[in-house]
């Protein structure tokens, strides 16, 4: 991996400091988020972005198509805008019909491959799509926001600006099927482009242009109401608006299954980190532009909504928290001297909550793009790379790299009921991964690869029976169930960050903290969990819109803007 | 089915275009629903894809395997290493296991320089094992069965003979040899595989016993329903 961290002369934070759960669910977006790094590399190369087709009745219902060409490559978002019975409005994955439904295009579609869509992607995982297709996904109208803002733009009328603040969107994606499902295009189909060099590429780019056809949607169904009278929305206003995502825990094993990708992402995090800090002298310009980005999130802070009781504690934490670092640099006339984000740092380490903590990392790489930004470049992994067994390793070795990377597992009981109340399962109705109760639910015998803590455990138990000079292609051969195991460990030993370092079938496991995690790498904002396994997030919010992104200021967008809106 | 890729296949049966993702992730759950563990079943998904992106019948072949070796006892399928080489504890010797244990012994291959097993099964199966530790060791191996001569290096895999046999269930010997091996690769293709419908159903059945059904109790905890979400 190219993100080097002998670089800096500051070091990494430990993966035994980084991969708990309770601080990856604490993460916020920061400059080598997925929709930033996108956005900057849309700009970059002068995409441009274009509708060839809009076809869509006064009932909202019919289809577009949103085109985005690149100097090598163009991509179509084909959309298709349903009138959908309010009772079958459902965020769950168990829904079975929706508002509007999507798939990104691998170049322009014809009629034929329009009408193939047309029969397939309605119907979402009960349809198929081909390899022409990178994605599959859907989105149901926020009936709050939808209604108002509709109601006011076909009186001539601005939306309210608060409710557009708080709500955040009009549509919430509730699946973006990538890399393959239900028939689309393998990643290695287009892993080669230079737009596609980077994770989740395809689904942030057809969420950027599915925001795009939100805002369009009711701008021109108001005008179909309100004739001439009807307005659209001031740009900056416009603006707030960003897209929903609503995601359970289908998307929650993701971090685990991909452990080589996860040490990528957080590496590079953690490499900007160490960079950072080792910087000696910050100009005015930088600190200015630090203080800004604090006054941005205290604001953000101010803006974020949420019934849950677990994040109405951590956001109040994190508010306190935003007022406490203002506070410090009150009181600090002589920061910020040699290395201050070192010794901001080391002070909010023992002064803030986790929260706190990580959004300061997230802030102190703010002014700092010309360290920061080209780590975005070392953020996928070849994962086929990694998956063979180095079977000629001898048992002493294996163990050493258990000893280093594995402790955390010796600090939990296997044997006591609470460390494996849990089982994660794929449930038969929705083929979606599920979280169950091991000793109150049937089905753990088919459980998921995913109890990595206690099968580290089982390995290391199993191992202290064998000579430290086995080869581990032996101990395989008489032991094939550590198989999985040993592959991950073995991964470990060069990936220091793949691995989560906490029980996932624990008693007081929070699903949302994996999702959390992702979901922040994504760049969304507003966590707002619904359940400890289900969240709502905004994606995209503040952000430029297709037809604006060459002319807007590049990549200042991911926190509020502190001038109020018209 | 509406999907038009659906196509013919040379037996004549329907087969529906799979992506290399799905026939990996089915492969691996019909493994584990078959009975292997899951880090075996990895190794089948990946190999039943890596055939697949060749155009090779990896997910029949799987298909014809787990049929055979639904509900066999680990004891009795394990690899043995004798003097006249691999073999099974018992009956016939699976391509799963024999290919993972000559992948992580692929040094041994440049040793041994010729290595055998016996009574396998579905023995296309085996092929991707090979290829993996041919690029480990970076040596040209020969194999074969029937009349079908396979030459394998570290730059791909090369097929002479009747591509029929890349679905023959048994065989009573392999031969594996090192060799200046300088095929003519199989290019391999990133647009997915025709499965047959008759080999996918058998998949899918075995990956369905990997699945929980649903309880009411396992629906409202499953991800937070119960919670107005339509506002």
């Amino acid at each position: 991996m190219g993100a080097t961290p002998q670089q800096t002369t500051a070091r990494c934070r430990s993966p035994d400091t980084v991969m708990r759960l309770a601080r990856l669910g604490s993460f916020h977006q920061c400059r080598l988020s997925f929709m930033r790094t996108l956005l900057r590399r849309l700009r970059e190369e002068h995409w441009q972005f274009d509708r060839p087709l809009w076809e869509i009745d006064d009932r909202g219902v019919g289809r577009a198509v949103y085109r985005a060409k690149g100097p090598r490559h163009c991509y179509s978002l084909v959309a298709f805008s349903h009138d959908l019975d309010p009772a079958l409005r459902s965020d769950r994955v168990i829904a079975t019909a929706w508002d509007a439904t999507f798939a990104l295009f691998d170049g322009e579609p014809d009629d034929a491959d329009l009408e193939r869509l047309a029969a397939n992607v309605p119907k979402q995982e009960a349809g198929r799509i081909s390899d022409r297709e990178l994605s599959l996904s859907r989105a149901n109208r926020s009936v709050r926001l939808w209604e108002h803002v509709l109601e006011r733009l076909a009186e001539g009328r601005q939306p309210d600006a608060q409710q557009v603040t708080a709500v955040g969107y009009l549509m919430r994606t509730t699946a973006v099927y990538g890399c393959g499902k239900f028939g689309a295009a393998d990643r290695e189909k287009y892993i080669d482009r230079i737009l596609m060099r980077g994770p989740f590429r395809i689904e942030m780019l057809s969420v950027y242009l599915t925001r795009a056809f939100t805002l369009d949607l009711v701008e021109h169904l108001a005008r179909l109401r309100g004739g001439e009278r009807a307005t659209v929305i001031e740009p900056r206003l416009r603006r707030r608006f960003g897209v929903g995502n609503s995601t359970g825990l289908g998307m929650a094993p993701f971090l685990i299954n991909h452990p080589a990708l996860l040490d990528a992402w957080i590496q590079a995090r953690e490499t900007a980190l160490a960079r950072v800090r080792a910087i000696d002298k910050v100009s005015p310009e930088q600190l200015q532009a630090f203080r800004k980005s604090l006054q941005q999130a205290r604001l953000n802070v101010r803006q974020w909504r949420t019934e849950h009781p677990i994040q109405i504690e951590k956001i109040d934490a994190l508010r306190a928290d935003l007022a406490t670092i203002d506070a410090w640099l009150e009181a600090h006339p002589a920061w910020p001297g040699i290395r201050p984000w070192d010794y901001l740092y080391q002070w909010a380490e023992g002064a803030l909550s986790l929260e706190g903590q990580e959004q300061l990392v997230s802030l102190m790489l703010e002014p700092h793009g010309d360290q920061v930004d080209a780590l975005a470049d070392h953020m996928d992994a070849d994962e086929a790379a990694e998956f063979a067994i180095d079977g000629t390793m001898r048992i002493g070795e294996l163990n050493a790299i258990l000893q280093n990377h594995y402790a955390w597992v010796t600090q939990t009981d296997y044997s006591a009921p609470q460390s494996m109340a849990r089982f994660w399962y794929v449930s038969e109705e929705k083929l979606e991964p599920r979280l169950g109760e091991r000793y109150r639910e049937p089905g753990a015998e088919y459980e998921q690869p995913l109890a990595v803590g206690r099968d580290a455990a089982a390995v290391i138990d199993a191992l202290a029976q064998w000579a430290a000079d086995t080869r581990v292609a032996d101990f395989l051969l008489a032991c094939p169930q550590h198989r999985h195991i040993l592959r991950r460990v073995q991964m470990t030993a060069r990936h220091p960050y793949a691995e989560i370092r906490d029980n996932l079938i624990d008693q007081q496991l929070l699903p949302i903290d994996l999702l959390r995690c992702k979901l922040s790498f994504f760049g969304a904002t507003r966590f707002d969990p619904r359940s400890d396994r289900w969240i709502r997030i905004c994606m995209y919010q503040g952000a430029p819109f297709p037809h604006e992104l060459q002319d807007l200021a590049e990549d200042d967008w991911s926190l509020p803007a502190l001038e109020p809106a018209p | 089915m509406t999907d038009p890729s659906m196509q013919g296949t040379p037996s004549g049966t329907l087969a529906e275009r799979y992506s290399l993702a799905e026939i990996d992730a089915t492969c691996r759950k019909a493994t584990r629903g078959a009975g292997y563990p899951w880090g075996l079943a990895e190794e089948a998904g990946k190999a039943a894809r890596w055939l697949a992106a060749r155009g090779l019948p990896g997910p029949e072949a799987l298909a014809g395997l787990l049929t055979e070796n639904d509900g066999r006892a680990y004891a009795d399928m394990q690899p043995v290493h004798t003097a006249s080489g691999w073999q099974a504890a018992s009956g016939r010797l699976c391509p799963i296991m024999a290919g993972a244990a000559l992948e992580d012994r692929a040094l041994d291959l440049v040793t041994d320089a010729r290595v055998y097993a016996s009574n396998l099964s579905w023995p296309l199966l085996l092929l991707p094992f090979l290829a993996q530790a041919a690029r480990l060791a970076n040596v040209g191996l020969a194999t074969g069965w029937q009349d079908l001569e396979v030459l394998i290096n570290p730059a791909g895999i090369g097929l002479n003979g009747p591509r029929e046999r890349c679905l023959t269930a048994h065989t009573s010997r392999i031969d594996i040899q090192t060799a200046d091996a300088t095929p003519c690769p199989i290019p391999s293709s990133a647009l997915g595989c025709p499965v047959p419908a008759p080999a996918w159903q058998i998949l899918d059945r075995f990956s369905a016993r990997t699945y929980v059904p649903a309880s009411a109790a396992s629906r409202l905890a499953g991800a937070g329903a119960g919670i107005h979400d339509s506002d």
